[in-house]
């Protein structure tokens, strides 16, 4: 029943939340048009995704899809794998459209396309979902979208934080160029960081298995 | 003549803050209608839901035609119309069996959509366009299109005018033609029980103050009333005693207990409004809620 909840949870996503499925990606458009150059509108089709892990719980509250999840014949385990594929799903489509924004931007620009820098984006991309995700599908499992809503804008104000200290001291401008340059000529990276953020997800997938089981519904 | 139970509750005890249902012992009979009666807080919801799996129990079990409650082997036999219908806002009527027909094993969308068309539930309409009783309808037939062997209903007349009422009730007489279909509803309108339901379990404060045949609650308890002071030795017989000011007293007795109140009384037989109330409210009065359960 796994691929019938997500069938069903991708369509109602994006049927009855079309605004809030469009609007992130039409973010990604014009953030990538905006600011052109290398993966930067891959990284941020990857955040956007990971911001909007929360609409699909606060629908659930408000439908009181939950309930039904469980009068029907899917079980909770399914609910919750299945509700990370949609979200990794959507997160994909995002970060696909950043690709296909980042290639159309340079084509603008007249730059020679960089592979490696979209490739060492697309590392990047999945370690923010695999942390974004992992981090707040738990939560959202074990307490509900009112309970866990509050406690979701530490992790974002704590990222936001950084970012603003790492823009504002140039720690960027330094470090960044050679980040990217060091994860390009070290492929072994890319695989420890699939590795990593697989077994993040699938730690905290068990993790929110095990809470949804004892959530009443 | 009952053919097993499909629902059982053993030593089932669920906490939630300052509420508990302590070790209740309950079966609900394959064949029958069963209504679940107690006022407001008496643990109806608490014990259907264990009942569905959406609350795990603090000790016992429940389980439902042989499994744990809440398992996926079960959950599709069981049709749930809860007090709020479990649909987005958003969902239009006629796309919801498209929409959540995958999730269950059995289901069928031409029955689903004969219903709404018999419920007259207005198919174009969004599910927050409905008003209470087409909401209700369409939870029933939601509920009834994936061919449940249990219906249960909680609370599913509150809010609904008398024609909605009757047409639930029908229904459910409808459901039930099938010998091998069972109903659980829970209801503070004790009213519908005697029209429908076969079986009683009545809930006080957290336990089970009678579980049977509803003609057998109404032959185990009367009303005395009396117009002098409430004999010191049927002191511990009343339940829920009223007293007036003249100084008689109302009370709700075990009709073996009738000979303790003396020649000078009147004895009534006790709608099971009457039992739900005085039991109600003997509990208040008591420091050990429950206390007079029936042996």
């Amino acid at each position: 029943m796994i691929v019938a909840f997500t069938r069903f949870d991708i369509i109602n996503f994006a049927t009855t939340q079309v605004r809030r499925v469009l609007l992130p990606l039409l973010f990604v458009i014009a953030f990538g048009l905006a600011v052109p150059g290398g993966g930067v509108p891959v990284l941020v089709g990857a955040t956007v995704a990971v911001v909007s892990v929360s609409y699909l719980f606060q629908a659930d509250e408000r439908g009181l899809l939950d309930t039904l999840y469980a009068t029907t014949s899917v079980s909770r385990r399914d609910v919750v794998i299945g509700r990370y594929l949609t979200i990794i799903f959507y997160a994909i489509v995002a970060a696909a459209l950043g690709v296909v924004i980042s290639l159309v931007g340079d084509a603008i620009d007249h730059h020679s396309f960089g592979w490696p820098v979209l490739a060492t984006a697309l590392l990047g991309a999945f370690v923010v979902i695999a942390v974004g995700v992992s981090a707040q599908l738990p939560i959202y499992f074990a307490l509900g979208f009112t309970k866990a809503r509050p406690l979701m804008f530490i992790p974002i104000l704590l990222v936001g934080g950084v970012g603003v200290v790492v823009i504002q001291f140039g720690v960027l401008k330094r470090i960044g160029g050679d980040i990217v340059s060091w994860t390009m000529n070290n492929p072994a990276i890319d695989a420890i960081g699939l590795v990593v953020g697989i077994a993040l997800l699938m730690l905290s997938a068990s993790i929110a298995v095990a809470r949804y089981a004892r959530r009443e519904l | 003549m009952t053919t097993g139970d499909v629902l059982v509750s053993r030593q089932l005890t669920v906490r939630r803050n300052s509420f508990a249902l302590r070790a209740v012992d309950i079966r609900v009979p394959r064949g029958y209608v069963t209504g679940l009666v107690g006022p407001n807080g008496a643990g109806k919801t608490t014990f259907l839901k264990s009942a569905l799996g959406l609350l795990a129990p603090t000790s016992g079990e429940v389980t439902v035609l042989g499994h744990p409650a809440g398992s996926a082997a079960v959950q599709d036999r069981i049709g749930v119309v809860l007090d709020r219908t479990t649909a987005a806002p958003e969902w239009r009527v006629e796309t919801i069996g498209r929409r959540i027909g995958k999730l269950y094993r059995r289901w069928d969308e031409q029955q689903y959509r004969g219903l709404l068309d018999r419920f007259d539930v207005p198919p174009r309409n969004r599910v927050d366009g409905l008003s209470r009783g087409q909401t209700v309808k369409l939870s029933i037939a939601i509920a009834l299109s994936h061919d449940p062997e249990i219906l249960v209903l909680d609370e599913p007349t509150s809010g609904l005018d008398p024609v909605a009422r009757r047409d639930l009730a029908d229904i459910i007489r409808e459901f039930m033609l099938d010998p091998a279909h069972t109903t659980v509803f829970s209801t503070h309108i004790t009213s519908e029980l005697d029209d429908l339901a076969d079986w009683i379990v009545v809930l006080n404060s957290g336990t089970v103050v009678f579980d049977g045949m509803l003609h057998e609650l109404h032959e185990k308890y009367a009303i005395v009333r009396g117009a002098g002071p409430l004999p010191a030795a049927a002191r511990a017989a009343a339940i829920g005693a009223r007293f007036d000011a003249q100084g008689g007293y109302e009370a709700l007795i075990r009709v073996d207990d009738t000979a303790k109140f003396g020649g000078d009384v009147v004895i009534d037989g006790a709608s099971t409004d009457d039992i739900v109330v005085h039991f109600a409210e003997h509990s208040h009065s008591t420091s050990h809620p429950g206390s007079e359960v029936a042996a």
